[in-house]
């Protein structure tokens, strides 16, 4: 199996009143083709902007990018924008968390279609009417023909979710980004939408990164799962080894703890929020809210070790000198 | 430009207030029977005819004649066509510069933006009553260089507007989903940024063209404005001023007909900005 998509040592910096805050560090992740990659996290610990600087679309007078991205064995160069403008929604395409307001509301869905077909070839309407008609009809739309005159307002959330993914789908991605697919809508419509994605993967050998903090959609797709906290992959493990027993980082275990199942009455919190990246010291991000922190934490580099093949993790109680 | 038009259709829907109604129709006649006066004058409206001076409202000259015996009637007629056409012009032409340069500026972002805002506030620090005469005393009075000098007073305002419009706009989600599935720049500005500006734009329109009728009139007035003896309603009233207490009719039929264009449009831009604010 070849690797569509390797991020190696990305670091991420803004700029901000003169200051420099990092956002990610040293975050590498290797997608295989036809396999899911699941990103999860708390919000704000860099999920999104992981996603938007493999794709080129931080401005970059705010943002510092350093790093190599390959995708499909070639290395991505950031500075050629129609190179970049050609990957987008071609090679590489993206299904953002609120499909209601990701639709520009004075066009039809038809246009949309149109839209992003024309971007990236000559079609004429008819054909891309019929690939629009038969994408719509594999993601279980019901007719088909009405829904692509309706207007976005017409269309319910659940509706636009798997319209967006057909307009993903237009060009047979290799690689679909999945950014929070499941958090606007409701839970039969999250079951349907993983379902679908899971086929796309299997039908089509698509590579999906999926990035979420509903760990059970996570843990349902994925077969890697990248644990990111405050800008760091924490721990990455393969989704098989995601329970209790498996997971080392406490952040991991805190996460898996959180989540509701029917042996136990209540649930385990991880105290506190995020560390913002203006708070930041040295030392591990995770510090003020480990259950199982050492005062050598503090000065703990944050290099990755790994545990077994596969299973990495950064954190001072598995990694410390 | 479809949402416009489904804006229109909605309004249509909507109850429309009386003096809306009034205010369309009598502006409809106005416009239309200026834009036929060739068709509808009697008279050459720069004829002068010393013997018919001073007639009173007749048959055969219905707003009677001023001081050289022309008939004031067909002076109004002429006269609103240039007032009309210049105003319209000017204000059209205001609104694409200004619309084009806001749009951009907010786009490209940066220093291009900054220098375009430096320009703006620069001219806005002046009032633009004074701003348009000292371009006049540049350029020296003609009907061109009063369309020049007014452009250049208006443009601002829609520039600022448009910027701020599509600032906001760039920010929302499909604009970015656009840019992710690979949009082009120039595409996603004509498609997704410029119809939700230009709606504004119309509003912003509709709410200046009465000021800038109103503007030129008193442009004319002061003689910086539209020349003699090119028939403009400014300048009638300022040839009538001396009439008022010998010859009243001279003076009020230009004023009044002025009085009517700059309030009919005010209300119906009134109208056309509440409809618009209702459903943002």
């Amino acid at each position: 199996m070849d690797i569509i998509l390797d991020v190696s040592d990305l670091n991420l910096k803004v700029h901000y009143d003169d200051k420099e805050f990092n956002i990610i560090t040293d975050a590498s992740i290797s997608l295989k083709k036809g396999e899911v990659a699941g990103i999860i996290g708390e919000s704000g610990c860099g999920k999104s902007v992981f996603w938007k600087s493999i794709l080129g679309m931080l401005d970059e007078s705010k943002w510092t990018i350093e790093g190599r991205v390959s995708f499909d064995g070639n290395e991505i160069n950031y500075t050629d924008e129609s190179a970049l403008r050609s990957i987008r929604g071609k090679d590489i395409s993206v299904i953002l968390q609120d499909p209601m307001s990701s639709f520009d509301p004075i066009f039809t869905i038809e246009d949309h279609f149109r839209e992003t077909a024309a971007a990236h070839a000559i079609m004429s309407k008819d054909e891309v009417r019929k690939r629009a008609l038969e994408l719509l009809t594999r993601l279980y739309i019901d007719e088909p023909e009405n829904v692509l005159s309706m207007y976005p307002f017409q269309c319910s959330g659940g509706m636009l979710q798997r319209i967006m993914i057909a307009i993903a789908m237009m060009f047979n991605p290799r690689l679909l980004i999945a950014d929070e697919p499941t958090t606007s809508v409701d839970m039969t419509i999250q079951q349907e939408i993983l379902s679908m994605l899971k086929e796309l993967n299997t039908d089509s050998k698509t590579g999906i990164l999926f990035v979420s903090h509903d760990l059970k959609a996570v843990e349902s797709i994925a077969h890697n799962i990248y644990v990111m906290y405050a800008g760091y992959i924490v721990e990455s493990l393969p989704a098989s080894m995601l329970s209790k027993e498996g997971a080392l980082h406490p952040y991991t275990i805190g996460l898996l703890g959180s989540r509701p199942d029917f042996t136990k009455n209540r649930l385990v919190t991880i105290e506190g929020s995020p560390i913002r990246p203006d708070e930041r010291k040295g030392g591990c991000p995770f510090f003020k809210r480990c259950e199982r922190k050492n005062p050598d934490c503090q000065n703990y580099d944050m290099h990755l070790t790994e545990v077994l093949p596969g299973h990495t993790v950064r954190c001072f109680l598995y990694g410390g000198r | 430009m479809r949402l416009i038009k489904n804006k229109i259709k909605r309004k249509k829907d909507g109850r429309m207030p009386v003096s809306v109604k009034i205010s369309i129709i009598v502006l409809a006649v106005i416009i239309t029977a200026s834009l036929i006066s060739p068709l509808i004058a009697r008279h050459d409206p720069t004829k002068v005819d010393l013997l018919n001076k001073f007639q009173p409202c007749c048959g055969e000259y219905w707003f009677g004649t001023d001081d050289y015996g022309r008939c004031t009637f067909c002076k109004v007629l002429y006269a609103i066509r240039t007032s009309l056409g210049i105003a319209l012009l000017t204000e059209g032409l205001s609104v694409v510069i200004g619309t084009l340069i806001g749009i951009f500026s907010a786009y490209i972002g940066g220093k291009v933006d900054y220098v375009i805002n430096l320009i703006c506030e620069a001219l806005l620090s002046f009032p633009s009553l004074i701003l348009t005469m000292v371009i006049v005393a540049f350029l020296g009075a003609s009907t061109q260089n009063i369309i020049i000098a007014m452009l250049m007073s208006n443009w601002i305002w829609y520039a600022r507007i448009a910027r701020g419009m599509a600032l906001s706009l760039k920010e929302r989600k499909y604009v970015q989903a656009a840019e992710i599935s690979g949009g082009k720049a120039h595409t996603i500005v004509f498609r997704h940024i410029t119809p939700g500006v230009v709606t504004q734009m119309i509003a912003q329109f509709t709410l200046a063209i009465g000021n800038t009728i109103l503007g030129l009139a008193g442009f004319s007035f002061l003689g910086i404005g539209v020349q003699r003896p090119i028939p403009e309603l400014g300048v009638m009233i300022s040839d009538a001023c001396g009439l008022i207490s010998t010859n009243f009719m001279v003076f009020f039929w230009p004023s009044i007909v002025l009085f009517i264009i700059v309030l009919g449009f005010n209300i119906i831009g009134d109208y056309i900005n509440s409809f618009f604010q209702k459903t943002e």
